[in-house]
């Protein structure tokens, strides 16, 4: 996978105009991050082999909670923008709770529930966001949240995440329930406690993507989450090797897998391809993408058998 | 051995037409205007590709595949079958035909990946939608196509009764037509047969892949109708048709009853009630003056608050409800 | 018949005529399922295998050509369509054989008729269309029987039909197969209940590590016999050092009692004791660990824990600390398959490699340990990175056995643990469960080998229909003593 990626780079800072520039290269980096980062907690949910689609809704509603509070004062101060930011990540927290409850302790479906929880977040986001929308918040923000310090969140928290999957006892249980949910029971391991967590880490990353979104528009809109995105989130992770049945993959990967699809985009823009076209081969790719995968399943489940 | 029926199934069965009745009793509270008879025949008429879009997904997932591209696929056939008016002449039938075509092709094309190919099909018709929207909104050049020659099918009523819209018919045909299909044929039950229990079912000698290949492509051509509808109710093919009008109608289709799961569904009452429960919502909640945007939102808890009682449902009827 | 390792079945034949009922008996694991699965087309049989009907060679290739040979098969684990109605799951098998002339539309009419026809012949007064989820375990019974007539069959096989089955449906389902025998129906009875076996059978085969191993008619054997062929003769006991009844309680289990089973099973677990948990296929002693550990639900009952003899009630959490479980499914919920061994072999106790503060993991130090307990437990693979699913079954079940020695609990339950294992590592896994004894840790196994049993336990306690019916001391093991309470069991049942 990473290296489909170094050779679609090489090729194609031979090919493209301006593709390896570094205005062009931080742009893009900061333009994946919010899709990243969501992939990064729809990851850990795959990976303990539940599904969370609710990612951008979420995303979205956080957003326009927290820019409503921000800008329900006259004045608007740094306090202001830093709560503002509280408030974002612990909405996000509290959706991906009232998942993991729905899941993990009700035994629910999880596709049924993050679909549930997706409705009601855009619910909520339009319901807030009104005729109107909201308004801007001060132009502080986007200082801060700049595209260096985008692109700097993207590569810590990429990196603390995937350390986390990949090195703690916590992150192994959830490879544990993923690749089988009885033996990880049997083992000892506290499975309700465990995927609680992971749904509330999948709201959180959602929130952390609103926060990157809300410093480019400087405001929150109901329309920053479509159902669209949902796909680009969840394939991020698919192509960047993550097992939608669970138990296989890390953050790292769906990064990286997060970097080819919005980096589609970009080359598209460049060599100047229309948008619409751009959808239509992002779209085939990630069938194709899939594909593979169910043919590398196919093939897995032959062998063993 | 006396008989034996399942009491507490009734009250799941029933609670379908009590929420839409609670519903109903709501609104005409909120506002005079809403227990009208034009009120609904308008909610029903411009409801219509909801409700049919309703029943498509039904027949998907009551096999156990959830189609995400229902939505895509109605808009697909209605702006060819628009262009095709628009653009080129053609008879409005022949250009419906097209455009039902088409979505039953891509139907097919969603049965060849997801069932011969054994793909996610959550991905898989995701990935669908998200093309199809791309290819037509290349093809439109994303502008809007007004459609004047249809508005005599949108005007056409029966004034005897009160102003009820001919094709309103239409809908109501194809709503029995499907509930008829599952209860009396015998591809009806063998669709249930396979959405139960996939593995006994192949067991027992049925041809499971056909069976979901042909729900998939039934899904695909109902949604073909629902496009053709959609473009006679909004008299125009706009750029943002039928979006989301997959995740309404799977809730929709759970609300009535049918599950996430398979095996467990039926067209009337089930489908047909709850998407007019999402349309009454709607209606009920505009005639009140509410602000539309708080639509979503209302929808939304509904939709959570019949998905839980679905898991409760599904668990009462397993046995695991403690 | 052979799978990776074991043959489950060698050179089994016999005969079966029209009007008769044959009993297939044999402990778990001894290839009876394997032949019924055969004969139903579930399974193929190796080359040199020959199934002869009515005189006619046939290969039964899936279970489709099954029935259109006329067997039918009846399944243990009944599975219905739970909505759709009863007629519609009888008649599920040809949905197309019922529609109307010239029309799409089915005569349901017709299909429930028929249906009726077939449930009256089996004295069954359900109603047609109740929803299947709503009927009985014995009730769906009956609509695979009526499924079966209806398919036109004229061989059909029962899997331990009664397993779930109150009384009187048992003796309902008694009163159907003599009737089906009587019009000439070939039927073949799988079941460990050896009364049924009396009560119902005309012959009886018995199987034992994939071989026939006796074959007579009901009329000329007792159960003695029955059993002999089952288990084989009793092997002289191999020394164990002295009893453990001096060494203090660690656990006592009072009035457990599951959902269904276990009955209110009490029993007293000594430190450094093995303790064996004996009784046939079906009789509850796997719900018993499954209540007791917390896995399953327990209906009721008090657990008790102490190191000194100094017994405080438990939680199944607090106990779970102190306890390993070796299952019986390694394959369900034993193994992580797809990983590799260091990761299953560290699953039981991850904080020992975890950092105190944030669970950093040391994963240097689990590949060290796991190496070492591969080693004591004599794991034959590569490496300790080796994936879990390449292994043999022996090696599979070793990787566990070593994951709780890892742990090193105090109380170790083990359900079958050298199940599907060959002989050399079965012998190896029995002297370290004889070594880990003797540093202290308690042992409760559940076994159904006579042999393993009394060779490993210090004492042995007996299940039968879920209740626990007698308690055996080593002093007194024999082949005889273990199954007296069985049959006592089933005798005051008949009363």
């Amino acid at each position: 996978m990473i290296g489909a990626i170094a050779v679609m780079i090489f090729v194609l800072s031979i090919t493209v105009e301006n593709f390896m520039t570094w205005t062009n290269i931080t742009n893009l980096l900061a333009q994946v991050a919010p899709i990243a980062f969501m992939a990064a907690g729809v990851t850990f949910v795959l990976i303990s082999g539940g599904m969370d689609i609710s990612g951008p809704a979420v995303m979205a509603a956080s957003s326009v909670l927290a820019v409503a509070f921000i800008t329900s004062f006259e004045v608007v101060t740094g306090v202001h923008l830093v709560i503002g930011c509280i408030i974002l990540l612990i909405a996000g927290g509290l959706f991906g709770l009232i998942n993991g409850l729905a899941i993990a302790k009700l035994k629910m479906v999880p596709l049924v529930v993050t679909l549930s929880m997706m409705t009601v977040a855009t619910g909520l986001s339009t319901l807030l966001n009104g005729a109107r929308g909201l308004p801007t918040i001060p132009t502080t923000y986007a200082d801060i949240f700049n595209k260096y310090t985008i692109i700097g969140l993207l590569f810590v928290i990429t990196w603390v995440l995937d350390f986390i999957l990949t090195g703690t006892s916590f992150g192994r249980k959830i490879y544990y329930i993923g690749n089988k949910e009885e033996t990880a029971k049997v083992s000892g391991i506290k499975t309700d406690s465990v995927l609680l967590k992971v749904y509330i880490i999948a709201g959180v990353c959602a929130a952390l993507a609103g926060i990157v979104n809300v410093s480019s528009i400087l405001t929150a809109r109901a329309s920053m989450g479509p159902q669209s995105q949902v796909l680009d989130v969840v394939s991020a992770a698919v192509i960047g090797g993550v097992a939608v049945n669970g138990g296989k993959g890390r953050v790292r990967d769906a990064v990286l897998g997060a970097f080819l699809i919005v980096g589609i985009n970009n080359i598209m823009n460049l060599i100047g391809v229309s948008d619409y076209y751009t959808t239509l081969i992002k779209g085939s790719i990630i069938i194709f993408a899939m594909g593979i995968e169910s043919i590398r399943t196919y093939y897995a489940s032959r062998v063993r058998a | 051995m006396k008989t034996k029926k399942m009491k507490s199934g009734n009250i799941f069965q029933y609670s379908t037409y009590f929420v839409l009745a609670l519903i109903l009793i709501v609104f005409t509270f909120g506002s005079d205007k809403f227990l009208t008879l034009t009120n609904m025949y308008t909610t029903m008429f411009n409801g219509g590709p909801l409700i049919l879009i309703t029943c498509a997904v039904t027949f998907a997932l009551l096999v156990g595949v959830i189609d995400l591209s229902v939505g895509a696929m109605g808009y697909a056939s209605g702006c060819l079958a628009g262009i095709l008016i628009n653009n080129y002449d053609t008879p409005i039938a022949l250009a419906f035909l097209a455009g039902i075509a088409l979505a039953t092709f891509i139907g097919w094309l969603n049965s060849l990946f997801i069932v011969r190919f054994k793909m996610n099909a959550l991905l898989v018709s995701m990935g669908m939608m998200l093309v199809i929207r791309a290819a037509t909104k290349i093809i439109t050049n994303d502008k809007t196509i007004s459609l004047f020659s249809l508005s005599f099918l949108r005007q056409a009523k029966i004034d005897a009764l009160g102003g009820f819209p001919l094709l309103l018919l239409v809908v109501f045909f194809i709503v029995f037509a499907c509930s008829a299909v599952l209860t009396r044929t015998a591809f009806g039950r063998k669709l249930l047969a396979v959405g139960s229990n996939e593995k006994v079912a192949k067991n027992i000698g049925i041809n499971t892949d056909g069976i979901k290949s042909a729900a998939l492509i039934i899904c695909g051509a109902i949604c073909g109708i629902a496009g053709c509808f959609w473009i006679i109710t909004l008299g125009s093919v706009v750029v943002t048709g039928l979006i989301s009008y997959e995740f309404l109608a799977i809730a929709a289709a759970v609300l009535g009853g049918t599950s996430l799961l398979g095996g467990r569904g039926s067209f009337y009452p089930g489908s047909f009630i709850g998407a007019l429960i999402l349309l009454f919502i709607a209606s009920g909640m505009a005639i009140m003056g509410i602000s539309p945007y708080a639509i979503p939102f209302v929808r939304g808890v509904i939709i959570f608050i019949a998905m839980y009682i679905d898991s409760l449902r599904y668990k009462a009827m397993m046995g695991t409800l403690n | 018949m052979t799978f990776p390792g074991v043959k489950a079945l060698d050179d089994v034949s016999f005969c079966a005529n029209p009007g008769e009922v044959l009993g297939l008996v044999g402990v778990n694991g001894a290839g009876k399922s394997t032949m019924m699965n055969i004969l139903g087309g579930l399974l193929q049989p190796d080359k040199g295998a020959e199934i002869i009907i009515h005189g006619e060679r046939v290969k039964i290739k899936n279970p489709k050509v099954a029935e259109e040979l006329g067997i039918a098969f009846i399944h243990q684990e009944v599975a219905a369509f739970e909505t759709m109605s009863v007629f519609e799951n009888v008649l599920a098998y040809d949905f197309n054989k019922w529609r109307k002339k010239g029309s799409l539309f089915l005569n349901k009419k017709a299909m429930k008729e028929e249906v009726i026809r077939h449930l009256q012949a089996l004295d069954c007064r359900i109603d047609v269309d109740t929803p299947a989820h709503a009927l009985t375990v014995g009730e769906k019974q009956m609509i695979q029987i009526a499924r079966a007539l209806s398919q036109g069959g004229q061989i059909l096989l029962f899997d331990e039909p009664t397993a779930s089955l109150s009384d009187n449906e048992t003796q309902k389902l008694f009163e159907i197969i003599n009737n089906l025998k009587s019009q000439g129906y070939i039927i073949f009875y799988i079941s460990h209940y050896l009364d049924e076996i009396f009560e119902i059978c005309d012959r009886v085969v018995a199987l034992r590590d994939g071989q026939k191993t006796g074959e007579a008619p009901v009329s000329e054997i007792n159960k003695e016999n029955l059993v002999d062929m089952m288990i084989g003769n009793a092997v002289e006991c191999a020394e164990r050092k002295g009893s453990r009844d001096k060494a203090k309680i660690i656990l006592r289990a009072e009035n457990i009692t599951g959902v269904k089973f276990p009955k209110n099973i009490s029993f007293d677990l000594h430190k450094g004791e093995i303790l064996g948990v004996w009784g046939l296929l079906g009789s509850g002693r796997s719900e018993l660990f499954n209540a007791l550990l917390g896995i399953d639900r327990m209906v009721a009952g008090k657990i008790s824990f102490g190191y000194e003899g100094d017994l405080k009630e438990v939680t199944h959490k607090q106990l779970y600390q102190h306890v390993g479980y070796l299952t019986e499914g390694r394959h369900h919920d034993g193994l992580f398959l797809d990983m590799p061994i260091s990761k299953n072999i560290t699953s039981s106790l991850l904080s020992k490699f975890a950092s105190k503060l944030l669970g950093i993991l040391n994963t240097r130090k689990e590949n060290e340990e796991s190496r070492l307990m591969m080693k004591q437990v004599n794991v034959k693979a590569v490496d300790e990175n080796m994936i879990v699913s390449k292994l043999s079954g022996g090696n599979q079940q070793k990787v566990i056995i070593a994951k709780w020695f890892l742990k090193n609990p105090d109380i170790l339950f083990m359900d079958e643990p050298t199940k599907g294992v060959d002989v050399g590592a079965k012998a190896e896994i029995q002297n370290l469960i004889f070594q880990k004894s003797g540093n202290g840790m308690s042992f409760v196994i559940i076994s159904s080998e006579l042999e393993e049993i009394m060779n490993l336990c210090d004492r042995i306690i007996v299940i039968a229909e879920g209740k626990l019916v007698d308690e055996v001391k080593r002093e007194a093991f024999s082949q005889k003593a273990l199954m007296a309470g069985i049959v006592k069991q089933e005798n005051s049942y008949e009363n």
